[in-house]
């Protein structure tokens, strides 16, 4: 019973965060006319976050809980940070845009969310296939509705659609792999197919690491399996394609670390081979067809493939300290600050998904360095960031990481690849700033800014602003946070 | 080392200035009181700098040899990366021109009409850049002030620039950036392989530059990475296409800047990095780069001569100027690097006020076409008497300092390559041609009296604009001692270095260790892999023992 009530108290965040989505379809049930749900929600993730800090103490590396279906190691520890964190962050910059869209007051919004987040929090802490399984369908599932909130908006529901088959079909990927694997080692546990698995049937070996891969390399949305990413991103409701590109970004790439680095560790040459292709690809269709894009959310939705691609390239490089885990989740942190501040501005400056076929255009930033000088400032921040550009420091150690580990490993030509694209990318961030700045905005009538953005939304851009310049100028705890959390499994 | 940390308050002074600036109160309407103090207030920081950096002057002891008012402090720890910025003679000159060259931008800034707070915040971010980069030591340090360069000149070309200002804008930083990031790829193998001989993470470039453990091929792909996104910055020919767009589009200032300090990064990167770094292999690429270097040079005297737009001519004669300037660099002797390194100093001060005569013409007629004008000396004779010193010193005339700079560059480059050199000689005679006829064009002759009848002569502004300018033409062609003085035992003592460390690369055995090593690594982190996964499973049944 104590063993219970202990492991219990470990899951502390995803239960928090559970109980918080049951809670919330509760209250809707019971409370008539408007109430504050976000603020009820990003209650419960402030307790989930608070929680983390708590039970991060006893985390220790390689701990299983609850009969081993869940780790309760540093790594985890890292993701529900990062996840809790990173979800609170984008419910604070969506919150008056899903009220004036009339997306929350149908209620089940919140709700989802926090289902959402729940099961991104399990995907990075699962210790066992099927549970990776469960929590990455409790994960998409809210996501899918998620995606088909705005109800009169054509192309949200088509997202919607477009995800939830896709996402299905890859689903069924994943399962199957998880099947072979079962077939191969007789075991679930992560822990007990790393050292069961071997070379001694390489086909199956083969096919379920591949179909594994493919299923996860789908949620993390890379090249070849990323058709449905611009559009999913594109339809989406803007505050769902912030939390899809960074905490379901974050929570794909902490399962598939985990994944291949412990439950496929020893069959690295195995695998080896199709992640340098992935993340080649992805690394250069993201950047490439970003360069093309008016719409600036599908530039975003593009560039956050790319970034996924600089992140996969940190998977070859196994280990902690000057390897890729360090950098890999370094990068996160960094992605999910700069990508949910430059959302939140474009939250501010665009209009609602009603605005027709070109609302993200990227017109609607003309002139906004005089119009509204400290968004643009601090959007042209978060733009220099992701291309890497100093002042933006964060994304450019990011890379500096990311880079460094992939040439200390030996992965010389991926690496020039990869800081080529990088440079292509520069142009297609600086033409938002051109946009800002550099065009004089000649339309007579100024396209309305959000008028008062809330308290949250303000409290919420100035976090990831601050996030960028302190990562920038200090990276050296993260990093050796980041180090220590994935230099043993 | 408890002293006053001058070079940083001289890095990061102006920075800090252009927080402040940002932060200035009154953020309304930019009305012309408000700009007139954001103007005297920009001119006092980068007066203070100017200052500033005259004490380094006053401090510098040219006889020792090694970098001094050094600062060295630990940054990120974990990768080795420091916080490590010190001067030698080759540093200081380039800091002093920065500096010097500042006020004179500020001062200069009077025809910038919107934004001039956005405007002069960007200079001063810019200057923090360029002094950062140039009294880095440390690998990563560089890069971080290398990219910070770009941001802000990104904007003064792009918001305040001419007609075509956007396309320019972008081909500059998307030139710089290509150019640098396999610079970046670069400096990690670099790093990573001496990592592997020493076990030591350091991005120093003290210790890097003693590494001994790269092979000459290695040592030619990582010259050729570094040589590249120096090659681009200088520009050196092939690579020069981004200039002219940047030159003519950018505003009076950044102009002056980007010819006055930006080119001479690329060049001093090549001292500073691509040469210590890798001896064998710029020993090998010297005939290229001397090559290209005097292609440049007649290539861009050619073309600046067949130019109708004034800022154009300018533009491409820096281009044949800066191949006179690598040109002396990689020859490498005493004396011809010397010269070089007076040279950039004094295309700096030349084409940087030749560029601020163009602005003032342009400001008072908005055409840069060089039919346009004719007869101006009668009208306004000042600015052709000023046109003139500077057209002169561009060209090299005994008695101005360009002449110093060109004569060390060509007696010292004649001895080490004499073909290369003889056909240099040929862009001097260029140079001359193109320069005097534009002199001639514009200031002789008929005046067409309905187009240039109203011109006035420079006011007392540009006159205190152009009088230190003037003052250096002549000070640093009668009197270089002062300067060479300062620069030769440094020169020396640098070109010592990297001739040994050459001998002694050449001469050690050639390098298997690497491989070896290589290999090793790639064992251990096959065992490595294999380890982490018992471990895993021990402590898998270590936890489950206990439940």
């Amino acid at each position: 019973m104590n063993t219970l009530w202990h492991d219990m108290s470990l899951c502390a965040p995803a239960l928090i965060m559970g109980a918080g989505a049951l809670v919330l379809m509760m209250l809707e049930v019971l409370l008539r006319g408007p109430w504050p749900r976000a603020g009820v929600a990003g209650l419960f993730l402030i307790a989930a976050l608070v929680s983390t800090l708590f039970v991060n103490q006893e985390y220790e590396v390689g701990q299983t809980i609850l009969q081993g279906f869940i780790y309760a190691d540093p790594f985890a520890a890292f993701f529900n940070l990062l996840i809790c964190g990173g979800a609170l962050l984008a419910l604070m910059i969506g919150e008056s845009y899903l009220q004036r869209e009339g997306i929350e007051a149908r209620g089940e919004y919140y709700a989802l969310y926090l289902f959402s987040t729940t099961g991104a929090l399990l995907l990075c802490n699962s210790a066992e296939l099927i549970m990776l399984f469960l929590s990455l369908e409790i994960m998409s599932m809210a996501l899918y509705c998620m995606c088909g909130s705005a109800l009169a908006v054509r192309r949200s529901a088509e997202a919607a659609l477009k995800y939830f088959f896709l996402g299905s079909f890859s689903s069924a990927f994943l399962l199957y792999g998880i099947a072979v694997l079962y077939g191969l080692t007789g075991t679930m546990q992560i822990g007990a197919i790393s050292t069961a698995i071997s070379y001694k049937e390489p086909i199956l070996a083969m096919i379920g690491v591949g179909l594994m891969i493919v299923g996860l390399v789908f949620k993390i949305g890379a090249v070849p399996f990323h058709f449905w990413a611009p559009d999913v991103y594109d339809g989406a409701p803007t505050p769902v394609t912030a939390y899809m590109a960074c905490v379901v970004k974050s929570a794909a790439i902490g399962v598939s670390i985990r994944i291949l680095w412990v439950c496929f560790g020893a069959l690295f040459p195995l695998w080896a081979g199709s992640v340098w292709t992935i993340a080649l690809l992805t690394m250069v269709v993201g950047n490439v067809f970003a360069v093309k894009q008016r719409s600036v959310k599908r530039m975003l939705a593009y560039s956050s493939i790319a970034h996924a691609g600089y992140i996969m390239m940190a998977f070859l490089a196994q280990g902690g300290t000057y390897e890729g885990g360090a950098a890999a989740l370094y990068y996160l942190v960094a992605y999910t600050v700069m990508t949910l501040g430059a959302f939140a501005v474009l939250l501010a400056v665009t209009q609602g998904p009603g605005g027709g076929a070109f609302s993200d255009d990227i017109s609607k930033f003309n002139g906004l360095g005089s119009r509204r000088p400290v968004l643009a400032i601090l959007m042209s921040l978060f733009l220099l960031s992701l291309a890497g550009i100093p002042p933006g420091m964060a994304g450019l150690l990011g890379k500096f990481y990311v880079f460094s580990a992939a040439i200390k490993s030996g992965y010389v030509g991926l690496a020039i690849v990869g800081v080529l694209s990088s440079a292509i990318s520069c142009f297609y961030y600086l033409r938002v700033i051109v946009a800002m700045y550099f065009v004089e905005d000649e339309s007579s009538e100024v396209s309305p800014v959000l008028a008062a953005p809330s308290a949250y939304f303000h409290g919420a851009i100035a976090v990831c602003a601050a996030g960028v310049v302190f990562l920038g100028i200090f990276p050296g705890w993260l990093y050796s946070f980041a180090a220590q959390v994935t230099e043993r499994f | 080392m408890s002293e006053f940390p001058l070079l940083s308050s001289i890095v990061f002074l102006p920075l800090v200035g252009a927080i402040l600036l940002y932060l200035f109160p009154g953020f309304g309407p930019r009305q012309d009181p408000e700009s007139r103090a954001v103007r005297a207030f920009s001119m006092v920081v980068t007066l203070i700098t100017f200052v500033l950096s005259l004490l380094l002057w006053g401090g510098f002891n040219p006889q020792n040899t090694g970098y001094q008012f050094v600062e060295n402090k630990i940054w990120l720890p974990s990768f080795g990366i420091t916080y490590h910025v010190g001067l030698d003679g080759i540093s200081l000159f380039l800091v002093l021109l920065t500096t010097f060259l500042m006020p004179i931008v500020v001062l200069a800034s009077n025809s910038v009409e919107k934004k001039v707070r956005g405007y002069l915040a960007s200079m001063l971010v810019l200057q923090s850049a360029m002094l950062g980069t140039l009294v880095a030591l440390d690998m990563f340090l560089f890069y971080i002030f290398w990219e910070l360069m770009l941001a802000p000149m990104y904007f003064i070309i792009g918001v305040w620039g001419g007609k075509r200002r956007i396309y320019a804008a972008l081909k500059f930083v998307l030139y710089t950036v290509f150019g640098s990031v396999l610079m970046l790829v670069g400096i990690f193998y670099l790093v990573w392989a001496y990592y592997q001989q020493h076990g030591v993470v350091t991005f120093g470039l003290e210790s890097l530059a003693r590494f001994n453990g790269l092979s000459v091929q290695e040592e030619v792909w990582l010259f050729a990475a570094f040589a590249l996104a120096f090659c681009i910055k200088v520009p050196v020919f092939p690579f020069h296409t981004w200039l002219p767009d940047a030159h003519v589009e950018a505003p009076t200032g950044g102009s002056v800047v980007l010819a006055g300090v930006m080119l001479k990064m690329g060049l001093y990167g090549l001292i500073r990095l691509a040469y210590p770094l890798f001896p064998r292999a710029a020993e090998l690429f010297t005939p290229y780069l001397a090559g290209l270097a005097v292609i440049g040079v007649v290539y861009g005297a050619m073309v600046a001569w067949a130019q109708k737009d004034i800022k154009k001519l300018v533009a491409y004669s820096s281009v044949s100027h800066l191949g006179y300037c690598v040109l002396g660099f990689v020859a490498f002797n005493t004396v011809s690097a010397a010269g070089s390194i007076y040279q950039m100093l004094n295309h700096g001060i030349s084409t940087g006020a030749l560029f601020l005569l163009v602005g003032v013409l342009y400001d008072r007629r908005h055409t840069r076409e060089i039919s346009e004008y004719g007869g101006l000396a009668a009208r306004v004779p000042i600015f052709a008497f000023l046109f003139l010193v500077f057209t002169l010193s561009s060209i090299a005339l005994p008695l101005t300092n360009g002449f110093i700079g060109e004569f060390l560059i060509l007696a010292g480059s004649f001895q080490e390559l004499p073909g290369f050199t003889i056909v240099a000689v040929a862009g001097v005679v260029l140079g001359a041609v193109y320069m005097l006829t534009l002199y001639m064009k514009t200031m002789y002759g008929e005046i067409d009296e309905a187009k240039n009848g109203a011109l006035t002569d420079v006011s007392m502004r540009e006159l205190v604009t152009f009088a230190p300018l003037l003052a250096l033409v002549f000070i640093m062609g009668i009197y270089p001692k002062p300067f060479l003085n300062a620069l030769e035992p440094t020169i020396k003592n640098y070109i010592r270095v990297v001739e040994e460390r050459r001998q002694m690369l050449k001469s050690s055995a050639p390098m298997r260790t690497r491989q070896v090593a290589e290999d090793q690594a790639a064992d251990e982190k096959i065992s490595s892999v294999s380890d982490k996964s018992k471990t895993a499973l021990d402590a898998l049944i270590v936890k489950r023992s206990k439940v």
